[in-house]
């Protein structure tokens, strides 16, 4: 089968905006339970069980055969509906619908311990009412004549840092980081084309040391809850998914999965935190039913036009200003272009000339044009004889921005081109990778030689602290895409989001990174990473409403450890 | 308990949270030198002591307030409540402060006194200026530096209707 990619990725596709009617209509079909392309399990037929859950209902269910029950909810009424269950050892867990309502109930029960969790979900319980909800209880499958256990399933951090691999019985494949104690990343293999990585909003809940459920909704994207029990010795997997994809067909299935565990990343919190609370600083706690703390890029950004941006830009335009939080840990200014002259020559057929007048100032002209311009410019010696240096390119029609690399011991440059503006929005970044070489006096440039993309870093992770209290981690998720996790304040990993990505190699150990804030904030950030130094430099290049931003980045590195992935990305025979 | 002679003004080195009469039987200013007082001495001791008191008290309320973030309750502890503001970025005060190196200074018409208050004080300060990092970090609690230092508290307070307010009230690094 040859790899389907989509039309539009996924945080392209407009998901359409479903009503509680239409989202009503189509799970009317979903009465007799879920599908499954494994045989479902009869391990509750023709058995009652009364779940009792910590600030929840007491969910009373009678089990008529592996396909039918009925469920009082508390001292209601009992609803009869169709639902599927599949086990994994001694674990359970079953999924079904209410009847005539937008709600649902994924519940995991371990048979040896009678302890039990149960997710209630829901539609239309978000403006954007596709989106499912859900609200994790713990409690216990009551035992007549046994008192309540004091114990209790609950949410951990004792699967944070691994990654899964994994093939559902359905074909489906992903590959799955669990990056943070709220988030996971994901990529789609085969239902997107694994270009890309994207991030959801994620529970982690442990059963035991050896178990554990993970669940996630694609928030902001089609709203699809995934919920799974895996054993990560084993990587096996049984679970469901609900929700509506980009035709808003429903989707509501149990799968059972297998994997490979793809490796561990480090931890950041402090030891003996095992993650029973999630830190969160000075947020308030969500107090409403199913509330999280969930990133929501499209409304806390402005989405902007083109002539609204290039009337912000005309208002405002900044350029290195001093004090960005994120140069915090930046290099000290390199003044070795200071009084030279060279031409970069691209192997697009353009070539720029330079004049550096000192360390903040040059001039440059393309070639064929007569005048020069000057532009205020800053730069890095990252390692010796290497140099980062981007300046904006004034009156260029869409903003332009270089942000480049020039490795004078071998006199090869790239050049990360960034424009404002794309179709989807007017302050979104868009960028070229271009490879060349320097001509200097006294430098002779290669002639088939250049910088080369690289997937080396693909499946890295590396911390990144800005400055004191601000430190993000970067995972290199795909060799087109590159994810950033935001620290909790124990170092726990929080909130991520996810961007396209490229990776260029300029030394051993010493790589030119870009990513897109795609519809997002727009941001199109260009870092050289040093793992000798541990540090890198950059340039960040974005617009809004407060106008046009080239900003410097500089931050010190920790390796968090990497995921053993490139196999699932590299181009097979079909 | 050592105790500060001054000439001019007493002076207690307090230690944060003892009863009354612990400072009155081993540290009353001048106590030592007089051993033998008259009863208007010991009348102008205890109310020494009741002040020492009640500015102690006054100052527990203060750290009290600031660690629940009580911003009208701090103010009401001021002379001028509108002026009864502190640095935003001091979020709380070690509950073991103020301790024993503090220095409270009444004057003689016991209608001032001045004071030197060491603790830890536990700042937060906004990263800033604003970038797409530290936005995604505020929606999650973070964006700030939190440190925990030691500090200075210098105060002034004035008798106010008999009761003693805060005049000023200014923190600095230890």
């Amino acid at each position: 089968m040859p790899t389907r990619y989509p039309k539009e990725q996924m945080h392209r596709i407009k998901y359409t905006k479903l009503t509680p009617e239409q989202i009503g209509g189509k799970l009317s079909a979903a009465a007799s339970g879920p599908t499954s392309a494994s045989p479902l399990s009869d391990v509750f037929a023709g058995k009652s069980l009364k779940i009792v859950l910590d600030n929840g209902p007491a969910l009373t269910y009678r089990f008529a055969d592996r396909n039918r029950l009925s469920l009082a909810e508390g001292d209601t009424a009992p609803v009869q509906a169709g639902y599927g269950a599949l086990t994994l050892d001694r674990l359970a867990i079953f999924t079904h619908l209410v009847p005539r309502t937008e709600r649902g109930y994924t519940v995991v029960v371990d048979q040896d311990t009678n302890l039990a969790t149960a997710l209630e979900v829901w539609f239309s319980g978000y403006e954007d009412n596709r989106e499912v909800q859900r609200q994790v209880y713990f409690g216990y499958v009551e035992q007549a004549g046994t008192a309540a256990p004091a114990a209790r399933h609950g949410i951990t951090n004792r699967i944070e840092g691994k990654g899964f691999y994994w093939k559902q019985d359905t074909g489906v494949e992903t590959i799955e980081y669990y990056m943070s104690v709220m988030y996971s990343n994901f990529v789609e293999l085969t239902r997107f084309g694994g270009e890309l990585s994207f991030c959801a909003p994620s529970d982690y809940i442990k059963i035991n040391d050896d178990k554990y459920i993970y669940s996630r909704v694609e928030a902001e994207f089609s709203g699809t809850m995934t919920t799974y029990l895996l054993d990560p010795n084993r990587a096996e997997q049984i679970g469901m998914r609900l929700g509506f994809d980009d035709t808003d067909t429903l989707e509501y299935y149990m799968f059972r999965g297998r994997g490979e565990w793809v490796g561990q990343i480090a931890q950041f919190e402090p030891f003996g935190d095992v993650g029973t609370r999630i830190v969160r600083g000075n947020a308030p706690a969500p107090a409403a039913k199913g509330a999280r703390a969930v990133y929501r890029p499209l409304k806390t950004n402005a989405i902007m036009t083109r002539p609204q941006v290039d009337a912000a830009i005309a208002k405002r335009t900044t350029v290195f200003a001093e004090g960005s939080a994120m140069a915090g840990n930046k290099g000290p200014v390199s003044s070795f272009l200071a009084a030279k002259e060279l031409t970069l020559r691209y192997d697009n057929g353009q070539a720029y000339s330079y004049r550096f007048d000192d360390v903040q100032k040059l001039h440059w002209r393309r070639e064929g044009d007569l005048a020069w311009r000057e532009e205020k410019y800053e730069s890095w010696e990252s390692a010796p004889g290497v140099i980062m240096f981007g300046h904006l390119l004034s009156g260029a029609p869409d903003h332009d921005a270089f942000s480049i690399v020039v490795d004078f011991d071998h006199a090869l440059v790239t050049c990360l081109h960034g424009t404002m503006g794309t179709p989807y929005m007017g302050n979104e970044s868009a960028v070229k990778t271009v490879f060349g070489v320097v001509e200097m006096k006294g430098l002779t440039p290669p002639t088939y030689r250049r910088h080369q993309f690289t997937d080396e870093l693909v499946g890295r992770a590396m911390t990144w602290n800005y400055r004191q209290g601000l430190t993000s981690m970067h995972l290199y998720s795909t060799p087109h895409s590159l994810s950033w996790i935001i620290f909790l304040e124990n170092g726990a990993g929080g909130m991520e989001w996810s961007g396209p990505a490229s990776y260029v190699k300029i030394r051993d150990e010493l790589y030119l990174a870009y990513w897109l804030e795609e519809a997002c904030n727009g941001t199109l950030g260009t870092i050289l990473i040093n793992m000798r130094t541990m540090r890198n430099c950059g340039i960040d290049y974005g617009a809004g409403p407060n106008g046009l931003r080239l900003s410097v980045v500089g931050a010190h590195a920790r390796h968090a450890g990497r995921f053993n992935v490139l196999k699932y990305f590299t181009s097979k025979a079909v | 308990m050592a105790t500060k002679t001054v000439s001019t003004r007493r002076s207690f080195i307090s230690v944060a949270g003892m009863a009354l009469s612990a400072p009155l039987a081993a540290g009353v200013a001048g106590a030592a030198a007089s051993p033998v007082a008259g009863g208007d001495d010991l009348k102008a001791r205890l109310a020494m002591l009741e002040d020492l008191d009640a500015i102690r008290t006054l100052t527990q309320a203060f750290a009290r307030h600031v660690n629940a973030g009580a911003h009208d309750e701090i103010a009401a502890l001021f002379a001028d409540p509108s002026g009864g503001h502190i640095d935003p970025s001091i979020h709380g005060i070690d509950a073991n402060g103020f301790g024993e190196h503090d220095v409270i200074d009444i004057a003689p018409d016991r209608q001032t006194a001045t004071a030197r208050l060491y603790c830890t004080v536990h700042t937060e300060t906004a990263i800033g200026p604003s970038c797409p990092l530290v936005d995604m970090a505020r929606q999650q609690g973070g964006g700030v530096v939190r440190l925990a230092e030691p500090g200075v508290f210098e105060n002034l307070y004035v008798k106010r209707d008999g009761m003693w307010k805060i005049q000023r009230s200014t923190h600095r690094p230890a």
